[in-house]
């Protein structure tokens, strides 16, 4: 097993997604096309002016790094923080879910088990939770993290909102516990039929999922809340 | 040697690493043996007859050594297995261990997971992560799964409400399904009931 892992200014960008290929989707939600050449991550972020800080932040937790607290107090660009997230959530809705949903209803049309109807079911109502979650987060918790941010000195919160960050912490267990009762489900103990192959491609796709959605609430816990909370005192004050 | 004192085994081939885990378990866990073992393989030979309480696994044998450790894992179910990340390790691959310890955690962190981890397979039944149930167990699933709330079951199995939540969680660890939807379909799959007896 191959070792250099922590990414730094000057870790050339190909070699990374050579090493961790998921970080493919960083790059994408950053807005970096592809066609790197042999640039380094530094050069690539001040190619198209991403706060370097918060590209190592992020690319690092692909690869299994938390960044330690006065790293994430550092940085300054939470539109672009906002800006992924909401990249990501995009992904999930116009690519990650569609796909799901036609693996499953393929499924479904090859194994006559009654227990797959269940399973389409369990998954709707997944979906639903789900979209009801990331509307949660593009309405309520984006603009107050933005407004927080972004708002001039002086500027009082007017709006009388309420909302605080606490209200947040822990808002995705549930979300990645049915995806793991999902893989469960399918390797386990639902009965075969003709759906292997669908089966196989489906169990790849959710594994893809999950490593994402894990890295996404850990970029919403460990970089975002700490920030919006910090913004939140000075504002208290 | 007392024989008394559990076994914490660390499996990993830094000595550096080795060197610091112990440190941190001899300082804030006294009373536990520790092993060092630079592979799996050496691992296995060492210690099956040990019966370690936790065993630690190092992220860069992780991958390779899943397979063994999965073997090992069948032979002894109330050990806790616990693994140390520095490096990417896939999600997936987390997902096979009881806990996971980082090198960004502090010494006291990395003990009270360890601790922890270890605290929870003591509490678990003989035949954890197999998904036989007990016979209770089953009835406690059949009445779940059919809309009874948890204080209706305890009523209806005439026991207390709080073994029937522990009975529930003892469903979800030896499932590994955590949801009451997940766990309909698996009652489904498994005849504990019957498509019929599901209402909606």
């Amino acid at each position: 097993m191959e070792f250099p892992r922590l990414i730094k200014p000057d870790s050339k960008a190909s070699d990374i997604i050579e090493h961790n290929p998921l970080l493919l989707l960083l790059f994408e939600h950053l807005k970096i096309p592809l066609g790197i050449h042999e640039k380094t991550v530094e050069q690539l972020c001040t190619e198209h002016t991403i706060e370097l800080k918060l590209f190592l932040v992020i690319a690092n937790l692909f690869n299994g790094f938390n960044p330690n607290p006065s790293e994430v107090e550092s940085l300054n660009d939470i539109r672009l923080i906002i800006s992924y997230l909401e990249n990501n959530h995009k992904h999930y809705t116009t690519e990650k879910f569609p796909l799901l949903t036609s693996y499953i209803s393929e499924i479904s049309s090859l194994n006559s088990h009654p227990e797959i109807e269940l399973l389409k079911r369990f998954f709707d109502e997944y979906l639903d939770e789900v979209f009801e979650h990331l509307k949660y987060e593009n309405t309520i918790v984006f603009p107050y993290v933005l407004k927080l941010a972004y708002q001039k000195t002086g500027e009082t919160n007017t709006t009388g909102n309420k909302y605080s960050m606490a209200d947040y912490r822990g808002h995705h267990d549930d979300i990645e516990e049915k995806l793991t009762d999902l893989k469960n489900l399918l390797i386990r103990y639902l009965p075969p039929d003709k759906d292997m192959q669908v089966r196989r491609k489906l169990i790849l796709t959710l594994n893809e999922l999950e490593f994402d959605l894990h890295i996404h609430s850990l970029i919403e816990e460990s970089v975002l809340i700490p920030i919006v909370e910090k913004l939140e005192q000075i504002n208290l004050r | 040697m007392d024989s008394n004192k559990q076994i914490i085994a660390i499996v990993g081939p830094s000595q550096l690493i080795q060197y610091g885990l112990t440190d941190i378990i001899r300082e804030h866990l006294p009373g536990f043996h520790i092993y060092n073992f630079k592979d799996i393989q050496m691992f296995e030979n060492g210690t099956r007859h040990l019966k370690p309480a936790a065993v630690i696994i190092d992220a860069s044998i992780a991958d390779s050594g899943i397979k063994a450790i999965n073997s090992l894992k069948k032979e002894n179910a109330n050990c806790s297995w616990i693994l140390l990340q520095y490096q990417y390790v896939s999600a997936s691959l987390i997902s096979q261990f009881d806990e996971l310890i980082t090198i960004e955690q502090n010494p006291v962190e990395i003990a009270s997971l360890i601790n922890k981890s270890m605290g929870k397979m003591k509490d678990l039944p003989n035949e954890v992560k197999t998904d036989n149930l007990s016979e209770r167990e089953t009835d406690v699933l059949k009445l779940l799964v059919t809309g009874f709330s948890a204080k209706e079951i305890a009523d209806r199995l005439n026991i207390s409400v709080n073994t029937v939540i522990s009975h529930r969680k003892n469903i979800s660890i030896k499932t590994g399904i955590k949801s009451l939807a997940g766990l309909t379909i698996y009652a489904v799959a498994n005849k504990i009931i019957t498509m019929d007896s599901l209402q909606k």
